[in-house]
């Protein structure tokens, strides 16, 4: 009987280590998602999002209907965050205040208070900070425009910071991926600095490295 | 649909907007283009009714605003709606509230063409009534010559308006003082109204008043509302009662039932109206609905009304 069993236990533990190996990112009732770690991504509210581990580097915005009646209340989005955060082998959700006024919205804005929780209610840290854009608001382009908010020093921006070189702003609390003091670098550092380079690539280069990765292989 | 934040309305979003309402905005320069759209296929209830195409709204709202340093912010808002000019009215005036003002902190005072502050008063839940919504709604909420401050608080919100009578100038017509109070704590929110109105110049005034409370309990909305006309020597008491629940029969769908009672002192019979009515919101693009209504009085000879559509808001 064992030997029937435990190859059965052993393929199931196999499955259940490739489902965790990622996060499931649940957004709440008013978040939407533009950027999912650079790539342009819409993920509804009350949508989930798949994602590998490591550094998350999101754009969100929250959509309410403001107004004080059902009949009178009209669409109204609030800023655009970028969210940092950790994780790994976990399932996340992420979600704002419930927002019916606008004083509320305006509040929000200000507190950028997002719920980051795991599936025990226990809260997650992360970064957040606004993705300003001045003038026409109606088509963004989040891509782009993170791509120029990290490269400001904001707490929610990824920065990169090779080896060997001085921490230029040890003051702010965001990721700056270190290498290892000695030997073989850190490899958290390592899958931070390529997904800042594969970040930082356009689409030529990276399918130029992703046909590299494949006949390195 | 009036008044009451339907459960699925509240828990609503705007899924695949890129910025909803914000058209551009820089240097403390904000401007809002908002729109609401709905048409019906409808028969009212009532004696003789036939069917035909209606529009309920068809609005686009502007506001704009400057942020004017220390707190404060200067605005304007222009809203048209269409709906009588889609009706090929012969007096389908388009402007429907044109006023600015200032914000400073909770409170904003602004004046111009636009609302009374009873008109933030009532709980009713249908898209169409016969009865009218509330007593307010039956004798005047909006003016063209409307001062109103409006103060927002964490769990209080407070609005008086004044419309002058204008005598002797081109908006001429009544004298109106109105003042709305509500409170939410736990779910129950309390609110009360009041107007003194003089419909014309010369005419006798009377008093409006209205008292309204509503439970959300998660899983539905229950909510009341009473308000009552005081005699004039030319007209008796008139009374309206609403009684609404709403509720989600699923995350896109939300049902309204209501009933209302309208009584006059010197009427023989008061009359009850009742509605029911269905509305599903598009999980890609919850500002898209459909909804249909069914309604009925109790008068005489009254036909069972319907009614079906759509809406979409901006």
């Amino acid at each position: 009987m064992k030997a029937i069993v435990a190859p059965y236990f052993l393929l199931a533990l196999l499955f259940s280590a490739q489902a965790l190996a990622e996060v499931t990112l649940a957004l709440g009732p008013c978040v939407q998602a533009h950027v999912v770690n650079g790539e342009e991504k819409t993920a509804l509210p009350d949508s989930s999002l798949t994602l590998t581990n490591g550094t998350q580097q999101l754009v969100v915005d929250c959509t309410a209907m403001l107004g004080r009646s059902s009949d009178d209340a009209f669409p109204e989005t609030g800023e655009a965050f970028v969210l940092l955060f950790e994780a790994a082998n976990t399932e996340l959700t992420l979600s704002a205040p419930r927002i019916q006024t606008r004083r509320q919205m305006t509040d929000f804005n200000r507190e950028k208070d997002f719920r980051l929780t795991n599936t025990a209610g226990t809260p997650v840290n992360y970064h957040v900070d606004v993705l300003e854009k001045e003038g026409f608001q109606v088509f963004r382009d989040y891509p782009g425009e993170l791509e120029a908010f990290n490269r400001n020093s904001s707490p929610a921006a990824i920065r990169m910071q090779l080896p060997g070189l001085a921490d230029a702003d040890t003051d702010t609390a965001g990721p700056s991926p270190k290498a290892g003091d000695q030997g073989a670098p850190d490899q958290e550092t390592v899958r931070q600095m390529l997904r800042y380079w594969y970040l930082q690539a356009d689409k030529q280069t990276r399918k130029e490295w992703k046909n590299w990765i494949q006949s390195s292989n | 649909m009036k008044k009451l934040l339907l459960a699925v309305a509240v828990s609503s979003v705007a899924a695949g907007s890129a910025s909803a309402a914000t058209i551009y905005e820089k240097d403390g320069f904000t401007y809002k283009l908002n729109g609401d759209f709905q048409v019906q296929f409808r028969q009212d209830p009532g004696v003789d009714q036939n069917a035909e195409i209606e529009f309920d709204d068809l609005e686009l709202k502007n506001y704009v605003s400057y942020d004017l340093g220390n707190g404060l912010t200067g605005f304007g808002r222009l809203d048209f709606g269409f709906k009588d000019a889609a009706e090929d009215k012969a007096d389908a005036g388009a402007l429907e509230e044109a006023y600015v003002g200032m914000k400073y902190g909770v409170a904003s005072f602004s004046f111009g063409k636009q609302n009374f502050a009873s008109d933030e008063f009532g709980i009713e839940e249908s898209y169409e009534d016969v009865l009218g919504e509330d007593q307010f709604d039956n004798v005047s909420t909006d003016g063209d010559d409307t001062l109103r401050l409006d103060v927002e608080l964490d769990a209080v919100y407070l609005a008086a308006s004044y419309e002058m009578d204008a005598e002797g100038e081109n908006s001429a017509n009544g004298e109106y003082f109105d003042l709305f109070a509500s409170t939410e704590f736990a779910g129950l929110t309390l609110a009360v109204a009041y107007q003194n109105a003089t419909p014309a110049i010369g005419a006798e005034d009377f008093d409006t008043w209205g008292v309204s409370a509503s439970y959300d309990f998660d899983i539905a909305t229950i909510a009341a509302d009473y308000s009552v006309t005081d005699e004039t020597n030319t007209r008796a008491e008139q009374t309206l009662l609403n009684v609404a629940t709403t509720f989600d029969v699923a995350s896109t769908t939300g049902v309204a039932l209501g009933i209302r009672n309208y009584e006059e002192d010197n009427a023989s019979d008061d009359i009850n109206e009742w509605y029911a009515n269905v509305t599903y919101k598009f999980p890609a693009a919850k500002n898209v609905s459909l909804f249909a209504e069914i309604a009925d009085t109790d008068a005489d000879n009254s036909d069972l009304g319907y009614l079906a559509g759509m809406r979409v808001k901006f």
